[in-house]
């Protein structure tokens, strides 16, 4: 079963000056993520799978695609973490 | 990062960021100090150009879109708006009397706009003080009645207050009411001239004992309270005073570009030009960014003995012209609040 992912309707957001700028609006909370992780938060905004982010950032920030698909594993479980991003199923 | 490092980083980099939307100066209310310019004559933005708007907005990377009027919900497109700036991913902020928001209209509110907060306005702690400001009987009763729906309804409210001659003696009973209704209250001690020019609003401004009352006040519930102008002035940063010309823009009903709600000098149509066009390259928008530096650098030299001043470059730009001038009520001001902060030091 692959991942899906998904951004919850009271998140708001914008890229800003090459960051991404996220407000969650249930407690007002403001995150704002770095060039990379703007870049991971645009593709699922986007509705990319994880494979398909790791694919993107591979050549994009020329990384391995092995570590690519762990960072972004990585930052996902943060995002989660922090409430903005909900991943349902499996990879 | 801070909300003040974003905030300040709009600023410095010239960031659109905030836009303020007057969709109409119609209002159920009649505010006998209410700023805006009713006689303002123009074609006002239909549905379609706010469509439009919204979707260039988004393409400028603006997060902050304020609904405001008049009574923005006076607006006959007023749901069609903010179901779509809902849907194009704006934080939006409503500015609000509050009487038009029966249980019903709270509920569609929350369902269709999905609001990250309201901005409702108090003007007095009784029926006699808030209805008498207001001009409609029964106000401060149905607002009342209104919040409690609003709150069922868990949308976040803030209350604004302008303090007046009329409202002052009520100073600690709309703290307290703001308190047993566990809302924030925010209360500005300037009443501004119309936006004409018309000083008539400014017969109510508030005594110097009220001011100082304000400045007491707020020193005693928050010690670090400084100047305020929704939580995006001065203390963000020393480089410019505020955002205006930098990360801001207003917009009237007929479509006339500002830099700021208080700062009323005209920057485009948006019936001639796009949002963009006027945003990028405009020499009134240079011209302010450079008047803000000095304003940032006049209110430094102002501010002794760490009391904040209130200035703001849009009442400056309306009294003189110059958005730079520093106008007797700043710095009058200014001197309420060093005797506000030695009475806090030496009580009785």
């Amino acid at each position: 079963m692959a991942q899906s992912l998904s951004i919850p309707d009271h998140i708001r957001w914008r890229k800003v000056a090459g960051e991404a700028v996220i407000v969650d609006q249930s407690n007002a909370e403001l995150i704002v993520l770095n060039t990379t992780g703007c870049r991971v938060w645009e593709l699922l905004a986007q509705g990319l799978s994880v494979a398909d982010i790791a694919s993107c950032l591979h050549q994009e920030f020329e990384v391995e695609q092995d570590q690519a698909v762990a960072d972004v594993e990585q930052c996902l479980v943060s995002l989660q973490e922090l409430g903005v991003v909900t991943i349902t199923g499996q990879t | 990062m801070e909300l003040n490092d974003l905030v300040s980083r709009t600023w410095e980099e010239n960031i659109l960021f905030n836009v303020l939307l007057e969709l109409t100066y119609q209002c159920n209310l009649d505010c006998f100090f209410c700023y805006n310019d009713r006689s303002l004559q123009g074609k006002p933005l239909g549905l379609k150009r706010y469509q439009e708007l919204l979707h260039e907005l988004v393409g400028m990377g603006v997060l902050n879109l304020i609904l405001s009027g008049g009574e923005p919900l006076a607006h006959p497109d007023f749901w069609n708006i903010g179901a779509l700036a809902r849907e194009l991913g704006f934080v939006i902020r409503i500015k609000s009397n509050g009487h038009a928001l029966r249980p019903d209209v709270a509920r569609r509110l929350k369902d269709e706009v999905a609001p990250f907060i309201i901005d409702i306005s108090l003007h007095g702690a009784s029926a006699a003080v808030h209805d008498r400001q207001t001009r409609v009987p029964g106000s401060f009763k149905r607002l009342m009645q209104n919040l409690e729906g609003l709150r069922e309804q868990g949308l976040r409210v803030k209350l604004n207050a302008t303090l007046t001659s009329w409202n002052e003696h009520q100073l600690d009973a709309m703290h307290e009411l703001a308190d047993n209704l566990g809302l924030l209250l925010q209360v500005d001690p300037q009443v501004t001239p119309r936006d004409d020019g018309d000083r008539t609003p400014q017969t109510i401004r508030a005594s110097d004992a009220g001011l100082q009352r304000l400045e007491e006040l707020l020193r005693k519930r928050n010690p670090q309270a400084g100047p305020s102008c929704d939580g995006m002035e001065s203390s963000t940063g020393d480089a410019k005073h505020c955002g205006t010309g930098s990360s801001s823009l207003a917009i009237d009903p007929y479509g006339n570009v500002y830099p700021c709600v208080a700062l009323r000098r005209s920057l485009g149509n948006l019936h001639e030009q796009s949002v963009c066009d006027i945003w990028h390259g405009n020499p009134v928008l240079e011209e302010l960014r450079g008047a803000m530096r000095e304003v940032a650098r006049q209110v430094r030299v102002l501010e002794k003995n760490g009391n904040p001043v209130r200035f703001c470059p849009g009442q400056a730009h309306n009294l003189s012209g110059n958005p730079a001038q520093i106008y007797p009520a700043a710095t009058q001001t200014l001197s309420l609040s060093i005797k506000a902060n030695q009475n806090s030091r030496h009580p009785g």
